[in-house]
């Protein structure tokens, strides 16, 4: 009990070298945060701007739909128990869709084109309007479609051309209709302006013939990190006879692209844990040689060399859990304002990640798991490092150390 | 000033052990520095050169009205053709080329389409240009199938469900404009470091293509051509392109200007990681010095004591922190200089990750290299930073008090 008095007394009797110490620390905390709020932020994004566009975090398929992409693989939406999805903790959006490949045709042009159902009323998928670059969004009742601009650009057609689309419907009928251009969508993803047509799901429905059929629900989430959850919630809802995806599963390639930049962020961290760890390593240092003096009068005048390594332990195990919680409060509002003002990025590199289909900004992420672990991280570096000035301690001599 | 800096050579090995730290940052600074400049830049440089090889090449060229406006009958004029041969054997800076006839159209199976760049070459030639043989995964490179055989990219496989020996069906428009489809039989699956290139690009042969298209002669749409020097592309291509007629000869960096600006993006976020990680290292510099100035204390009054200015103070805590700085600086770069080449050698195995970085257009062993100006701006970079960090502790040391520092214990 004396000993944890002494600690206390013996971190404030010295404030200059306690917030040496402790800056050390905090700012070790700080920076490995800062670092890999960067890193996911990045990734968050990338995640972000690819479900928004073409996928949702989790969809609803009849089994086999995801490795069979036919029509005859869709669902009949009377079937599905939409409202009790809706209800579930988490899911935002329950989105019902219907996207088959076609070829579209005008004049002497053709071009295969993905097409996908729009939902006008509740303007769903919302990146469709937000893509929007010229005319308008098609109108109810009306047979419009909107398009990628590089697929009207090859097709030499603009708004107001009317476009035949050709295909097969469900079971085999085949399916032929006539729909002007209302507007063009910009994705920023050249595959996507390549590729992609939407028209309103009543539209679409009626060209492949199959009243009430869609192939798959699009599911948006509140909280991204709750999804493997959510879609336990949702397997249970749906029953067997359906197959509910996360991104994950959607699109391993995102998830892997992840893990690869991931993998770089491993190099870097590594790299920078290194630095981190000596420089706290060189302020133990030069703490511990400062208190040999010190040590060694305490010695002298008889405290045991047990109880004055205990004293220097509990010493620095309270600078480094303060420490520590002093990086991760300095580090939350630094990482909270690059959230709200990401970095922007200029001219080239900004046309690079469009191209990308990335919006050329470095956002910061603000998942609160990466201040715990970095911060537990420096912990157990700081606590470690306690190791030097016990051994120090241990082979003390009091007299040569109490020379100046 | 002679003095000061006697001593300040002295104090640097008075106290080996706080030399040793102050050293090691600045070692260690250097290092990381330039370690992780050399992965990124290497990782980069990877990918430019795997696109070069597998598909760009330095140079291509295009006849005027096909750049404008993609479209098979917008292909070269015998006259041009023979126009383009005469310059490409006559320049010596060509190493070899091959032709190609290119269309949009669309695969099929019974599990889904995509759409296609068609790309139509003769594979004795192609094969000296490009690195697609060498990148079969599985299957072979126009030896086996005698009818109308396809290389498809790992990606588009993967989407199709497709197979060696399978059949996909490609459709496009012949010359006079009929929709025409015929079915391929995969012969070889290609990887290339680039997934999108994997997706959307099919090789079949130029007589297939020909055939097809319902010609005799087969339609040309691009040259691509390999020079001895990369450097050279931008020149060499001007050369070209005022050679001939009605086409123009594009390096790999107008072709693909994502190669270019990709260095551009990545540094941005290397930027950021640069950044901190000297901004650690100061701060360690910082923060040793600090303490060093604190153990210090009695020293340092002694000094002022017997009428050292504190100017000169001052000074010499700047200078010691300068020599180690200056000391420490070839050591670090030795070193880096030294991993650098050993790992550019070997490589860095991310096998593990392997396929999410082939995916993402890299190859699955990293081999650092970086170019010999970045080991000039790091070292300066890092000398000025622990100068900065010299100038905090030294600061603190001219508010001491004499006649109080000398009795600290």
């Amino acid at each position: 009990m004396m000993i944890l008095k002494l600690a206390w007394k013996n971190i404030w009797r010295n404030k200059r070298r306690t917030f040496i110490t402790l800056s050390a620390i905090a700012f070790a905390v700080l920076f490995a945060v800062m670092m890999r709020s960067m890193q996911e932020g990045l990734e968050e994004q990338m995640v972000k701007t690819s479900v928004e566009n073409s996928l949702g975090y989790i969809q609803v398929h009849t089994k086999g739909y995801w490795d069979d992409r036919l029509l005859e693989n869709g669902m009949t939406v009377s079937d599905l128990p939409i409202q009790s999805i809706k209800d579930l903790d988490n899911v935002t959006i329950v989105d019902s869709k219907l996207e088959t490949g076609m070829i579209t045709n005008f004049g002497t042009q053709s071009r295969g084109t993905y097409v996908l159902s729009y939902d006008i009323e509740k303007n769903l998928p919302k990146q469709v309007s937000k893509k929007l670059v010229d005319g308008k969004l098609p109108q109810n009742g009306k047979k419009e479609v909107i398009l990628g601009i590089d697929l009207a650009d090859y097709l030499d057609a603009k708004i107001g051309d009317t476009l035949v689309f050709l295909g097969s419907g469900y079971q085999g009928a085949t399916a032929v209709g006539l729909y002007v251009i209302s507007g063009l969508l910009d994705f920023h993803i050249p595959e996507l302006n390549r590729s992609t047509t939407y028209m309103s799901l009543s539209s679409l429905q009626e060209l492949l013939g199959a009243e009430d059929l869609v192939t798959s629900l699009m599911i948006e989430l509140e909280k991204p990190s709750k999804l493997n959850e959510t879609a336990t919630n949702i397997k249970s809802v749906v029953g067997s006879d359906y197959e509910v995806m996360t991104w994950e599963e959607l699109t391993p390639d995102l998830k892997q692209l992840i893990q690869a930049s991931s993998a770089k962020g491993y190099i870097m961290n590594f790299i920078l844990y290194m630095i981190i760890s000596f420089v706290m390593f060189g302020t133990v240092l030069m703490a511990t040689q400062e208190r040999k003096y010190e040590m060694g009068v305490l010695q002298a005048i008889g405290m045991k060399k047990r109880s004055s390594m205990l004293l220097v332990c509990i010493e620095n195990i309270i600078i480094s859990i303060m420490g520590v919680i002093l990086g991760v409060v300095a580090a939350s509002p630094i990482a909270y304002y690059f959230y709200n003002h990401p970095l922007e990025l200029q001219g080239d590199s900004a046309k690079a990640m469009l191209e990308m289909g990335v919006d050329p900004i470095i956002p910061f992420s603000i998942n609160p798991m990466i201040a715990v672990n970095h911060g537990l991280i420096v912990l157990v570096i700081s606590l470690v490092l306690v190791i030097y000035p016990l051994l120090v301690i241990k082979n003390l001599n009091p007299v040569s150390a109490m020379k100046l | 000033m002679k003095t000061i800096i006697k001593i300040a050579w002295r104090n640097v090995w008075r106290n080996k052990l706080r030399s040793g730290v102050v050293f090691t940052s600045v070692v260690l600074g250097i290092w990381a520095g330039l370690f992780v400049l050399a992965i990124s830049f290497g990782m980069l440089e990877q990918q430019k050169r795997g696109m070069l090889e597998s598909q760009l090449s330095h140079i291509q060229i295009h006849p005027n009205n096909y750049l404008e406006d993609v479209k098979l009958n917008h292909q070269f004029s015998d006259s041009q053709i023979k126009q383009i041969e005469t310059v490409l054997s006559t320049n010596k800076d060509v190493v070899n080329y091959s032709k190609r006839s290119i269309s949009e159209g669309t695969g099929t199976t019974a599990h889904g389409f995509s759409n296609l760049k068609i790309i139509g070459v003769t594979p004795e030639i192609e094969k000296q240009v490009t690195s697609i043989h060498n990148r079969i995964i599985k299957g072979s490179y126009f030896t086996k199938y005698k009818n109308r055989p396809v290389l498809i990219g790992r990606q588009l496989a993967d989407q199709l469900h497709l197979e060696v020996g399978k059949t996909i069906n490609i459709s496009f428009q012949d010359k006079d404009r009929n929709f025409i489809e015929a079915g391929f039989k995969v012969e070889g699956i290609f990887g290339t470091p680039s997934q999108s290139f994997d997706k959307s690009n099919v090789f079949i042969k130029t007589e297939d293509f020909t055939n097809l298209i319902a010609s005799q002669n087969p339609y040309i749409h691009e040259y691509a051509i390999n020079i001895n020097a990369s450097e050279k592309s931008t020149e060499v291509s001007n050369l070209i392109t005022s050679e001939i007629k009605d086409a123009t000869a594009q390096n790999w960096a107008v072709i693909a200007p994502e190669l270019s600006f990709m260095n551009e993006t990545s540094e941005a976020s290397l930027m950021v990681i640069l950044i901190i990680i000297v901004f650690a290292l100061t701060f360690g510099i910082v923060n040793t010095m600090l303490m060093a100035i604190l153990e210090r204390k009695r020293e340092l009054g002694m000094m002022l004591c017997v009428g050292m200015n504190k100017k000169k103070v001052f000074l010499m805590i700047v200078i010691e922190t300068l020599f180690l700085a200056l000391a420490a600086t070839p050591i670090g770069l030795l070193i880096s200089w030294g991993s650098i080449t050993y790992f550019g050698k070997i490589g860095i195995n991310l096998d593990s990750v392997g396929d999410a970085l082939y995916k993402a257009g890299y190859d699955s062993m990293v081999f650092p290299e970086v170019e010999s100006s970045a080991y000039i701006n790091i070292t300066v970079m890092i000398i000025i930073a622990s100068l900065i960090a010299s100038i905090i502790p030294a600061r603190k040391a001219l508010k001491y008090n004499p006649a109080e520092a000398v009795r600290a214990v």
